[in-house]
């Protein structure tokens, strides 16, 4: 089977998960939640990938960290990757360690000449430990930083180049970084490395409205200028595996394959529409 | 120091500061929290029943100020977290709390550790007594147990009924062990010689020293019957026969 549109996989979920007869559906799981000895969680993981494809999601990894990815954790990483054979293998272009700390969040740095150095020696790091290619994810904003020497998409482009990877467009965090840093996002993904792309995110953002910014809150249906982010790409760089992302205010499982099944629709027509150009 | 090394320590400075931040920096602040508390309430349910969730959610946030995750792995955040709400002014009102939180450790752990095949009666058939009584028994990575002045696994296992309304256990000490002979986790209440027997073994006792000095400790108790309770709920790990 071809990986097409997936769904992020919920415990709560598994047996409609197992049945469903959707083709093209993949589970996408956070490497995190699965670093554990053993136990209900790994055996859920078992079968979920007996059934159907898997990738594999990072959020740990503080690639943007100017400190080398810990060892341990990479480590662990690559047990899970060794078992469990995923098709993809991703992270982001964030930071989320210091010293002995683990910030639960995906945290913004300056884009300098130094960061790029460093986030590419991670990369390069992360990867040869694993022996595997990573996808690296483009960041959500809040805060607009100064002292950048690249724009993020020229960025994105030469850590592709120097390492390799490649890259895991997140729609939803281009939506919600247009809103609150106010650029367009037409303008960005015009300048986005496209064929570096290997799988394309979607998501639910939240307004909130007091503190007048766009969250990407992963707890809502995908808002329509994604999907328009969505068709307008695919039409332009031909078809990706997409995933629904929806990790808090988690809905039926028939609401979120619906979701999953619009994202299926929208790569189907796309590679109709190439195959007869 | 290098530029973005400097920029992360300013930053993670700003997410720690006491005054509340700008817009954008009150996203971070929160998301970084807000990993916590979940985490934290997802590893101590049968807490935050008792206590409501806004006040779990202060204490959480109490908690995850003073003791911020250290590694990204949240599902066995929490560590520590009864000994830290022993110390709180909760504990003046609700004495088994901590005891409770120190239960939820245990499970947290006995849910996420290693897979290994359990003892059953099956493979003790047959043994000489002599063999029997000299047999070391090793835990089953999942077995996890302690001993507490509150009967807080009494409430732990209320706690787990569905639509339970109200609960007044004997205020007597008792014991926990949490196992998983079958995929999910079994929580038991150990009554004095079965926790006796269980910290024999723990000390490297035999099987049959363990059972002497359970059996002088609680002249009336089946230590025999204890010991096969304790099998039957996936305490020790196979052994080989040959040993």
């Amino acid at each position: 089977m071809i990986p097409a549109a997936g769904v992020g996989l919920k415990a709560s979920h598994i047996d409609e998960a197992l049945a469903s007869p959707a083709e093209g559906l993949f589970f996408e799981v956070h490497a995190e939640n699965y670093m554990v000895d053993g136990g209900p969680r790994l055996a859920m993981l078992e079968t979920a990938r007996a059934a159907r494809p898997l990738s594999l999601h990072g959020v740990g990894l503080s690639l943007a960290g100017a400190d080398l990815p810990d060892v341990a954790h990479l480590a662990a990483l690559k047990r899970l990757a060794d078992r469990f054979e995923p098709f993809l293998l991703s992270e982001h272009l964030a930071w989320s360690r210091l010293g002995g700390r683990a910030l639960p969040d995906l945290l913004p740095f300056p884009r300098t000449h130094e960061a790029l150095a460093t986030v590419c020696r991670n990369i390069d790091f992360a990867q040869s430990l694993l022996g595997r290619r990573m996808l690296i994810e483009n960041p959500s904003h809040y805060l607009a930083i100064e002292g950048h020497d690249w724009s993020e998409t020229d960025f994105l482009a030469e850590m592709v180049r120097r390492t390799g990877c490649g890259l895991l467009l997140d729609l939803n965090n281009v939506h919600v970084s247009a809103a609150n840093l106010g650029f367009a996002a037409q303008d960005y993904l015009a300048s986005f490395p496209a064929a570096a792309v290997e799988e394309i995110h979607l998501a639910g953002a939240l307004a909130d409205a007091e503190l007048e910014l766009l969250i990407d809150h992963h707890g809502a249906p995908v808002a329509p200028p994604v999907w328009d982010l969505l068709e307008r790409f695919l039409a332009a760089h031909g078809p990706r595996p997409a995933l629904i992302e929806w990790d808090r205010e988690v809905p039926e499982f028939a609401v979120l394959i619906a979701e999953r099944d619009k994202a299926a629709r929208i790569i189907a027509a796309t590679t109709k529409e190439r195959d007869h150009a | 120091m290098p530029e973005l090394a400097r920029f992360q320590r300013d930053f993670a400075a700003a997410l720690d500061c006491p005054q509340p931040p700008a817009a954008p920096m009150r996203v971070y602040r929160n998301t970084v929290l807000l990993g916590a508390v979940e985490a934290l309430a997802a590893n101590f349910p049968v807490c935050a029943m008792i206590v409501g969730s806004e006040v779990f959610e202060d204490l959480a946030l109490g908690f995850a100020r003073t003791y911020p995750p250290g590694v990204p792995v949240l599902a066995l955040y929490g560590s520590g977290f009864g000994d830290w709400l022993a110390g709180q002014r909760i504990a003046d009102d609700l004495p088994y709390l901590a005891d409770v939180a120190r239960c939820e450790e245990l499970h947290t752990a006995a849910l996420h550790a290693a897979d290994a095949p359990v003892l059953t009666a099956a493979d003790l058939d047959g043994l000489s007594p002599d063999r029997l009584m000299a047999l070391k028994p090793r835990y089953h990575p999942a077995a996890q147990f302690g001993w507490f002045a509150s009967p807080a696994m009494a409430i732990w296992l209320a706690h787990q009924e569905e639509g339970f309304d109200e609960i007044a256990p004997d205020w007597r000490a008792g014991g926990a062990l949490f196992t998983r002979p079958v995929g999910h986790v079994l929580g038991i209440e150990l009554d004095p010689p079965a926790h006796r027997l269980l910290a024999g073994i723990r000390l490297g006792e035999t099987l049959g020293g363990a059972a002497q000095g359970a059996s002088a400790l609680f002249p009336e108790a089946d230590i025999g019957g204890c010991f096969g309770r304790l099998v039957a709920s996936g305490a020790f790990s196979a052994v080989s026969r040959s040993n």
